[in-house]
Formats: structure tokens, C-alpha cells, sequence
């Protein structure tokens, strides 16, 4: 047997031996004739006779001379298949690969003020507290978005018309500003993903997305989710796959087809938590997918529409780490259910025309210990843990029936005035916005049982120079139809400066103040008490994209 | 008198006033503009303090340099760079519930990640689970000297279900290159200095190979490498040498936590230096020599009596990228490691840190704080068919083709740590260690190819239960036939012996009571720019 191994490998490598000192001479002559443009920037060009093969790789290509890795080398295993090129292998061609680098930031200075009850002769009366101590917290149902946070995004992207990668970074809390590092606000690569936008197939155009990633589904904004700051239908996140499809009935009308899959990178293992540095975590929690599904029409003109119907499901079936978690007494985590939410949903947006930008969107979940979901935000909570907490009610685990409806509606006075002749911003305006939010919750928690919650606004701005524009907001909030003094308003006016009149960039400085009821109160996790709530602020607020 | 353009004297003189009131005019404009640039200029570099954005660091050491922001006579030769590299895998761990099953539970279970044996510091690792990877490498510079800052994530933190300080790196990779090839006839220098990693033992053609584990050694630390190359006729004489040494050395009395990855105050201040010999044949043909040692001479690591320790590593490997008949790579290295506890991740040995991982991962406990060696043999062998047969014609890889590879890689490994188990096995001295495998994958169409992978693991030769094989079929979609971009639609069936064992808990530590998974699915996006 061992004598069989023998001469299998040397009529293997006999041939090889035998062969490659001519296979030498003959790459270096069918070099010289078809590869003249191929260049190996190493040393002794002159003098050291190279048999360079044709660019892009095939095993046995390389013509490089080093004793390891250079140290740009990515520290990841060769990709499957062995099939795409390696990292750094001289490409065949360029590809028409650019480089582009994109980004937003919004970074405000904010500062609520109170006033404390019994100061002494060394203390002021008034309290300035940053970050401000209201109602208004990331995605909060009682939020009205008055005052944005802040938010800084790096994106680069490198590709084709084919393909492009795509990686962001991104902080919540520029860290220059920090009084203290938290250390989970620097997202660094927040999301990583490529894009594949093949040349469509007759009328059939296709797009797929695949990595880490981020989808948003009933958003009321033209760009964004709206002036609430949350997406009506659900915003599925994690690792996985989109796929798009758009089928141009005619010129004028395309139907949208949309799958995805998304899960998790990493579960939270016993161990880790909890720890204040990461917001702690529990290992009870078990690891959660979403699949989504949409079918919508696309149809184009002077008032284009757009619509669709959404279902998108959020569940885990994960039987690890299955030990109580002293912090959830409303769940024996030891025999842990599987969690899962379903929502259905519909919108219909009109876009941007001479009659205004307006969407509505509604949708209707049923969540089944959703405390323990992960991977999907609903109506701004970007977990289970805080969609219970918020909306669905924690006796029962998060085991409730929501419906949301939102709408929102833009004119520029501009646009329209000026139809038939196209506006483009270019001169002074006056935008008017209203919009609202309705959410009717049935729960097995008694304390949301029955819960109307219902916020509106309305926005007034008026672009009156290339550099200046003075804005005025309003809203009123019911955050609890059980008590009618949980209700409160809030009224912000602003003035906004600006390069140009269709400037990327904006700096605005604006005063908010809360007319609380007698029982407001805060959201998790600042449940701030009606006596701890600031009722004013001011901000001044940085933004710009690129 | 008229001239034969038929203006008269005084008309010329007339012309030639307007001309030259034109042109003083157009002169007194231009130096009234430059006037007004130069003081637009200073008007924009006047301030009273730094700008923002300006480096918080001190005056660089000597004062020649223009200092930051200051520009300098000639940007033109200066280019700015990206290159990067994303792999981001959804990765589902298929299994069924133990035990009793409530109306509110599923039998199926799904895992993310999969409960399975292949883990990076570990001689079980194949790849063959995709693992997150984000890396983007800015550079600046020109055909002399580049700097390079890299960001490193091992995770997304969109898709992560808590936050791992040590999963977003950050910038781990900071340093300069210098190119200078005409130091000499027929002589090349490189050198890079800063923060930064070398690996030696790179089984692929371009990158770490289907192991993903450099069977030599990584160096992680900040310092310098220099590498010289020098042309004789067909061959290269390469020679590298570098030195490195880490930041710091964690303090005694940090607690070893999640956020710090577990830091190690018995670990001191470590360094390494490495010095490596190639001679390469036609660029083809590469015999190295490498050696390598690791220490630490830390009176707050070793204390008292406590000796200082090394890890020491000598290695030959051969490349031959044989045209069309392929690539093939071999390496032999054997590491000595001699009271290795309190040297740092400064040198990692089969992707295993310092002397910590090696206790951990091959020496055991009761090594006498690391005291042992490891002898590790590898290879690679990647072949397109396409090209072979073709051959003496070209092959550009763009039409059908399949690509082939085997793979393989042992261990032996000898330690202080004489444990034996309960039947009188050894556990830690004394042990061998072996992995193989093959891949295949078919090129169909530019977009297309399909293909699989087989692998054969045997962790620990004195538990032959221990061993497992993975079968992994898989489908390949990209953008064309030479893409550097891939989607990899891939299943994994793990066939386990009587006695698997898996991890869990963080940090991870083994576990033999779970079950692990026998299925997994995969769907990986890889590119590189």
C-alpha cells in the first residue's frame, strides 16, 4: 500500500519536475507576446527572469516574493470555494471600482433646566442638566423628537455597478464630549454589508443586500421614519440577506417584491453579564431571527404613489442557558417559551410633488413573550425587553395585541405656487407638517390592558433668507387614555442657520418646553418621577451629511 | 508713414498705450486678487488656538518635520488609499430540544452562532463556520512612504447581541511604510514601523489558508520589521528582521472581564523578536527560514524566584506557486515554550495568545507555567483543473473551471503536565494532533459555481471520541469570473464521535455536557477592495 502512495505521488510530481522549467519558458514567451502591460513591482526587475502569468488569480499565480504576510493582510481564513480572488492578488481589471465616502452627523448641545426646591446661599436656584433630564428619550412613546441627539455616521463605500461594499461607523456620543466613556456608544462597524445590483433582466430589476445591515418599514418621512422618530410597520436589524425585486408592468407603474432573513452575530452566554458596560445583558435572552416579506406597487407621474403590504415575523427557538433571570419575575426563564411577534402592516406614501409629501402607515402586531426578542425594532424600541416595557405590558412577559396607526403630511407653499413651473428650494418658502401617532394596546399585563396612547403635531417653517429660516413646532401627547393627567404639550421654537438655501448643513438653536400634566411621568429606562422631569431646554444643534 | 498693417506711428503708439494700460490694469487685478487670496489664506490660519481635529499629542521628536496640517511643498505626489475587507455571515446552528417540551416551545432550536467545535485558538479550528470580519485600512502616502491606520471589527454591532468591547477593536493597526528600492542595485528594502502584526506561515497563496492559522506564528505588537531583497539572476535572497515590543502590560489587580477580553495581570511587559531567511527562485520557488522568540523580563510577572519566560519558535516552509500546475505550501515549526504564563498575545502560535493560550489550548494547567513544546507540520495544495488541462494555452480564469485544494495540518505536542485521565490517557504530554481536508468548487457560469468542502478532525489522539468530520456542500454567487466578492449560500453536516465537546460561558470554557450541533447553515458575504 505504502509503495502505491509511493508511485502515485511521483507520477504527480514527475511530470511537474519535468515540466516546469519548460512551463517556465513558456509563460515567459506567451508573457512577452499577451501580457505586456503585466508590471511586478518587486526588486531586480532586470535581472531576475520572472514568468509572469496573465492578472487575476488561478492557483499557482503568485509572483510575489516575501517570507509572510504583509501586515495589511486581513487575519481571515481564504474565502470559500477558493473561487474570488484572494486579497491583494493583481486584479484583471479595474472593474471601475471607486471609492466613495459619505456620512451624516448631528451633534447637539442640550441643556434642561429645573429649578431646586430649597437651594442653599452656594447654589443656584436654577439647574441646568445635560443630557437633559425629560420625557424625551431615544424612541420613547411619549418622545416627540423636539430636540434630536446625536449621531455621527462614517460611510464608506467601494464597488461597481455591480457590486459595492459597504461599511459604516457610527457613535451616539462623539466621545470629545463625553464626561465619562460608555463604552458601548462608539458603534464602531456598526454595519457591513455588499450590495448586488445586477443589469436588469428585461423589465425584472434586482437588488440584494447581504451582511449586517438595517431595513425600515413604515417609515412617514420622504428620507427618514418621520417626525416621530419611529418607523410604524418595524425596522428588522442584524446579519442577513434582503432581496428586492421590482417588475415594470408599464412606463409609468412597477409592482415590489421584498424577502429577507436576518439573525444574530453572538448570543449572550452565561458569564458575561450583567455588566453596566454593555447595558446588561442577560444570558436568558435567547438568540432571535426576523423574516420579512413585502409585496407593494410603485407608481410614477405628476403625483407619484407608493404602496405595501408587509409582514414581518420576529422569533427565537433557542433551548440554551435556560436559568431564571432574578431581574424578569413576570418570566421562569428556566422553562423559557419561545418568543415570537408578528406584524402585518400596510402603507402608502405620496411622494414629494407640487401637492406635498404624506404618508400613512398602520400596522398590527401580536407579540408572545416578546420580553425575550431581539433583532427587530417596533415602533421605536430596539428591543423586546424595552417594547415591553414601554408598550406591551411585563406581566405576561410581553405577551400582547398592538395596533399603531401614523401619518404625516408635508406642503411646501413654494412648490405649489409655483406648479407648474418645477421649485427646487431655491428660494423662500413656507413648509407647513402635521402628523400623529395612534397606538391601541391589548395586553395581558392589566397596567396596558385597554391603553389608547395617541401623540400630534404640527410644524411651521418659514426659509425667508438663503442662510436663515425660523421654525415654530407644537405637540400634544396622551401617552395613557387611563389618565388623562399623564397628558402633556410641548411647544419649540427654533431658528435655523444655514450656507444656502439648499445647503447640506444646518445649525439650529432651539428652546423646548414641556407643559406636563400632574402624573407625566418618564419611559424606561429614564422612568424619571413627574417632580424629576426638567420642563424646559435649550439646544443648539449641529447637523450636516454628505 | 503707414506700415503694412496700415497703422500709422501715433495709432500704434495709441494701441500699444491701451495694450499696456490693459495689461497693468489685468496685472494690478491679478496681484489685487492674489492680495486678496493671501489674506483670505491668513485670515483662515489665524487663530487663537488649535484648530479641532488637530492631533492631541505632543511636539514629534527632533522638530524637522512640517508640523500637522501644515502644508507641504509638494502634495502632489501624495495620495490617499482604502482598502478594506468585509465578511459577514448569518450563521445558524440546527439542533432539537433535550429533555421535556412545553406547549410554548419548539422541538427544533435554532442557534446563533452554531454550538460547534471550531473555535480560532484552538487546534480544532477549520473555518469551516464563516466568522464576522470588517477591516478597513486608510493610507496615506506616496512610493516611499505610506501611513496606514487600521480599523478592525469582528462583529457588527447592528447585528451583536450585546456590546464586546473586544469584538470592536478599533484601530489596531497604526504604523509606516517605507519603500526603498534603490538602495543598492538589484535591492529592495521595505520596512514597516509602528503598530502592527506579521504572520509567517500563511498556508493560502495570498492569505492565511483554509485553516486560517499561520502555522509559524503571528507577531502582534509595535516596532519594526525590515525586510531586504536582493536579485541574483533567477534568485531572491530575502531577509527580514524585526523587533517588537506591546504598549503595556496589564495592571495588577484589573479584574479579568468581558470588556478588557480577560485581561492577564500574570502576563508582563513582552517582547519578540523575529529574524527570517528565503531564498526564492523566479519568484516561484520559496524555501524560509524563521525563527522567532517571544519573552518577557518582567519583575512584576515573575516575581520572587519566578524564571521569565519565552516561547520560541524555529521553522522552515516551502512555497512553490507552480504555474499551471498549482500552489503548494509547506511548513514545519517547532515551538518551545519555557515558563510561558508571563509572555503576552505579543506572539500567537496557532492562533492561540501568548503564553496563556498555549497553557489553555495544548500544555495544560500544570505545565509548570508553560513549559513544553509543540511540533506542528502543514501544508496546502491548490490546483485549477482548467488551467491544467488547458496548459501550454493561457488560462485566465474566465470561463469554467474547478478549482481544488487539500489541506492538512499535525500537531505534536510535549509537556510538563504529566495528567492522565481517568483510564491512565495522557491529556496534555505526549499528544497528537490532526486535521485534513479538501475543497472543490465549480466555476459554471460568471455568476455561479457550486462545490463543497470535507474535513477530518482528530483533536486528540489519545480520545479518538473527540474526532469529527464535516461535510459542507455549498453554492457561490458573485458579481463575474475574477470577482473579489462573494455571497456563500453554505450547509454543514458535523458528524461527531462518541465524546464531542464543545464550549460555553464566557469567557469559553469546555463543556461536555452540551450537545452540539450536528447541522448548521450558513450565508456568508465576503469582499475585499
Amino acid at each position: 500500500m505504502r509503495s502505491c502512495l509511493k508511485l502515485v505521488a511521483l507520477a504527480w510530481a514527475l511530470p511537474a519536475a519535468l515540466t516546469a522549467r519548460s512551463a517556465f519558458a513558456d509563460d515567459a514567451a506567451s508573457d512577452s507576446k499577451n501580457s505586456g502591460e503585466v508590471k511586478v513591482a518587486e526588486p531586480a526587475e532586470d535581472d531576475v527572469k520572472v514568468t509572469v502569468p496573465a492578472k487575476g488569480y488561478i492557483p499557482g499565480s503568485r509572483r510575489v516574493v516575501s517570507l509572510g504576510l504583509s501586515p495589511h493582510a486581513p487575519r481571515s481564513p481564504s474565502l470559500p470555494g477558493g473561487t474570488a480572488i484572494p486579497w491583494s492578488a493583481p486584479e484583471a481589471e479595474d472593474g471601475g471600482f471607486q471609492f466613495n465616502f459619505g456620512g451624516y452627523m448631528s451633534a447637539a448641545a442640550r441643556l434642561s433646566s429645573n429649578t431646586r426646591p430649597r437651594p442653599t446661599p452656594d447654589q443656584f436656584q436654577t439647574t441646568l442638566h445635560g443630557l437633559p433630564q425629560t420625557v424625551d428619550v431615544y424612541g420613547a412613546l411619549q418622545g416627540t423628537n423636539a430636540p434630536p441627539g446625536s449621531w455621527v455616521e462614517l460611510r464608506f463605500d467601494y464597488g461597481n455597478s455591480i457590486v459595492k461594499s459597504v461599511v459604516k461607523l457610527s457613535t451616539w456620543k462623539p466621545g470629545r464630549a463625553q464626561s465619562w466613556i460608555e463604552t458601548s456608544s462608539q458603534n464602531w462597524v456598526n454595519e457591513a454589508f455588499l450590495v448586488f445590483s445586477p443589469a436588469p433582466i428585461g423589465d425584472l430589476s434586482l437588488k440584494w443586500t447581504v451582511g449586517a445591515f438595517r431595513n425600515i418599514y413604515g417609515g412617514l418621512g420622504q428620507y427618514g421614519v418621520g417626525q416621530y422618530n419611529a418607523a410604524i410597520i418595524g425596522s428588522p436589524f442584524g446579519v442577513g440577506e434582503t432581496l428586492s425585486l421590482q417588475y415594470a408592468v408599464s412606463d409609468s407603474f412597477s409592482v415590489i417584491f421584498e424577502h429577507g432573513l436576518m439573525g444574530r452575530t453572538g448570543k449572550i452566554a452565561p458569564g458575561e453579564g450583567p455588566n453596566t458596560w454593555d447595558h446588561e445583558p442577560s444570558s436568558a435572552e435567547p438568540s432571535s431571527f426576523v423574516h420579512h416579506a413585502h409585496v407593494g406597487f410603485s407608481l410614477t407621474g405628476d403625483v407619484p404613489l407608493q404602496g405595501g403590504l408587509h409582514y414581518l415575523t420576529n422569533w427565537a427557538q433557542d433551548e440554551r442557558d435556560q436559568t431564571d433571570d432574578p431581574k424578569t419575575s413576570f418570566i421562569n426563564e428556566r422553562h423559557r417559551p419561545d418568543p415570537s411577534m408578528n406584524v402585518v402592516g400596510a402603507d402608502l406614501r405620496m411622494i414629494n410633488n407640487y401637492l406635498g409629501n404624506g404618508a400613512i402607515a398602520v400596522s398590527y402586531a401580536d407579540a408572545k413573550f416578546a420580553h425575550l426578542l431581539s433583532g427587530m425594532n417596533y415602533f421605536g424600541a430596539d428591543s423586546g425587553e424595552i417594547l415591553t416595557k414601554r408598550l406591551l405590558g411585563q406581566q405576561g412577559g410581553g405577551t400582547a395585541k398592538v395596533l399603531v396607526v401614523g401619518a404625516e403630511y408635508n406642503f411646501s407653499w413654494g412648490k405649489f405656487l409655483w406648479y407648474p413651473d418645477a421649485f427646487w428650494g431655491d428660494g423662500p418658502d413656507l413648509i407647513n407638517s402635521v402628523f400623529a401617532d395612534v397606538v391601541k394596546v391589548k395586553s395581558d399585563d392589566p397596567a396596558f390592558d385597554g391603553k389608547l396612547i395617541y401623540k400630534l403635531g404640527t410644524e411651521a417653517t418659514y426659509r425667508m433668507l438663503p442662510w436663515f429660516a425660523a421654525s415654530f413646532r407644537y405637540d400634544h401627547v396622551a401617552p395613557n387614555s387611563k389618565d388623562s393627567k399623564e397628558t402633556f404639550n410641548v411647544i419649540s421654537p427654533k431658528l435655523i442657520f444655514r450656507s444656502n438655501w439648499n445647503s447640506h448643513e444646518q445649525v439650529v438653536l432651539s428652546y423646548t418646553r414641556w407643559l406636563y400634566g400632574a402624573h407625566t411621568h418618564g419611559e424606561a429606562p429614564n422612568d424619571f418621577m413627574p417632580s424629576e422631569l426638567d420642563d424646559q431646554m435649550l439646544a443648539l444643534n449641529f447637523g450636516m451629511w454628505w | 508713414m503707414n506700415n503694412y498693417l496700415g497703422f500709422s506711428h501715433a495709432a500704434r503708439w495709441a494701441l500699444l498705450g491701451a495694450l499696456s494700460t490693459a495689461v497693468l490694469g489685468a496685472a494690478s487685478t491679478a496681484r489685487a486678487e492674489d492680495k486678496k487670496d493671501a489674506k483670505k489664506d491668513a485670515a483662515a490660519e489665524v487663530g487663537l488656538g488649535l484648530a479641532p481635529g488637530s492631533p492631541q499629542v505632543g511636539t514629534l521628536p527632533g522638530g524637522i518635520q512640517p508640523s500637522y496640517g501644515q502644508r507641504s511643498e509638494d502634495e502632489t505626489d501624495y495620495r490617499f488609499d482604502y482598502h478594506g475587507m468585509l465578511n459577514m455571515p448569518l450563521r445558524v446552528g440546527l439542533n432539537k430540544r433535550t429533555g421535556p417540551v412545553t406547549s410554548d416551545q419548539s422541538k427544533n432550536v435554532l442557534h446563533a452562532p452554531p454550538v460547534v467545535p471550531d473555535y480560532q485558538d484552538t487546534f480544532g479550528y477549520t473555518s469551516v463556520v464563516p466568522q464576522p470580519y470588517a477591516q478597513l485600512a486608510f493610507s496615506y502616502g506616496n512610493n516611499v512612504v505610506t501611513g496606514t491606520a487600521v480599523i478592525v471589527a469582528r462583529t457588527a454591532s447592528t447585528a451583536s447581541s450585546f456590546f464586546q468591547p473586544p469584538l470592536q477593536s478599533g484601530i489596531t493597526d497604526a504604523f509606516v511604510t517605507f519603500n526603498l528600492p534603490n538602495l543598492a542595485k538589484n535591492t529592495h528594502v521595505e520596512a514597516n514601523v509602528g503598530a502592527f502584526s506579521n504572520a509567517y506561515g500563511a498556508m493560502g497563496e495570498y492569505d492565511l489558508g483554509h485553516y486560517g492559522t499561520p502555522i509559524i506564528g503571528r507577531i502582534n505588537g509595535v516596532g519594526e520589521t525590515i525586510a531586504a531583497r536582493y536579485g541574483l539572476g533567477d534568485l531572491v535572497i530575502d531577509v527580514e528582521q524585526g523587533i517588537q515590543a506591546q504598549f503595556d502590560k496589564a495592571p495588577v489587580g484589573i479584574p479579568s472581564e468581558g470588556w478588557n477580553a480577560f485581561a492577564d495581570p500574570v502576563a508582563g511587559t513582552s517582547l519578540v523578536h523575529h529574524e527570517h531567511l528565503g531564498i526564492g527562485y523566479r519568484r516561484q520557488l520559496t524555501l524560509g527560514l524563521h525563527y522567532i522568540q517571544a519573552w518577557s523580563q518582567d519583575d512584576r510577572a515573575s516575581q520572587a524566584l519566578a524564571p521569565d519566560g519565552t516561547i520560541t519558535t524555529l521553522a522552515a516552509d516551502l512555497r512553490f506557486s507552480a504555474s499551471h500546475l498549482g500552489h503548494f505550501y509547506g511548513a514545519a515549526a517547532l515551538t518551545k515554550a519555557e515558563h510561558a504564563a508571563s509572555v503576552g498575545r505579543i506572539v500567537q502560535t496557532m492562533n492561540a495568545d501568548g503564553g496563556r493560550g498555549l497553557i489553555h489550548n495544548y500544555l495544560g494547567t500544570n505545565s509548570q507555567e508553560g513549559t513544553g513544546s509543540l511540533l506542528t507540520i502543514g501544508g496546502e495544495y491548490n490546483l485549477s483543473l482548467a488551467h491544467l488541462l488547458l496548459y501550454p494555452r493561457t488560462f485566465d480564469g474566465k470561463s469554467h473551471d474547478l478549482v481544488l485544494s487539500v489541506f492538512g495540518m499535525y500537531t505534536r505536542v510535549q509537556s510538563k503536565d504529566k495528567a492522565k485521565d481517568a483510564d491512565g490517557n495522557w491529556i496534555y504530554d505526549g499528544i497528537n494532533m490532526l486535521k485534513v481536508g479538501a475543497e472543490g468548487a465549480y466555476t459554471l457560469t460568471s455568476w455561479f459555481a457550486f462545490g463543497g468542502r470535507l474535513d477530518h478532525v482528530s483533536p486528540q489522539s489519545e480520545f479518538p471520541g473527540r474526532d469529527f468530520n464535516i461535510v459542507s456542500p455549498r453554492v457561490i454567487f458573485r458579481s463575474d469570473w475574477q470577482s473579489r466578492d462573494q455571497v456563500v449560500l453554505q450547509y454543514s453536516h458535523f458528524l461527531y464521535g462518541k465524546h464531542p465537546l464543545v464550549k460555553s460561558g464566557y469567557p469559553l470554557q469546555d463543556d461536555p455536557n452540551l450537545n452540539p450541533d450536528a447541522d448548521m447553515i450558513s450565508l456568508s458575504a465576503n469582499m475585499w477592495w
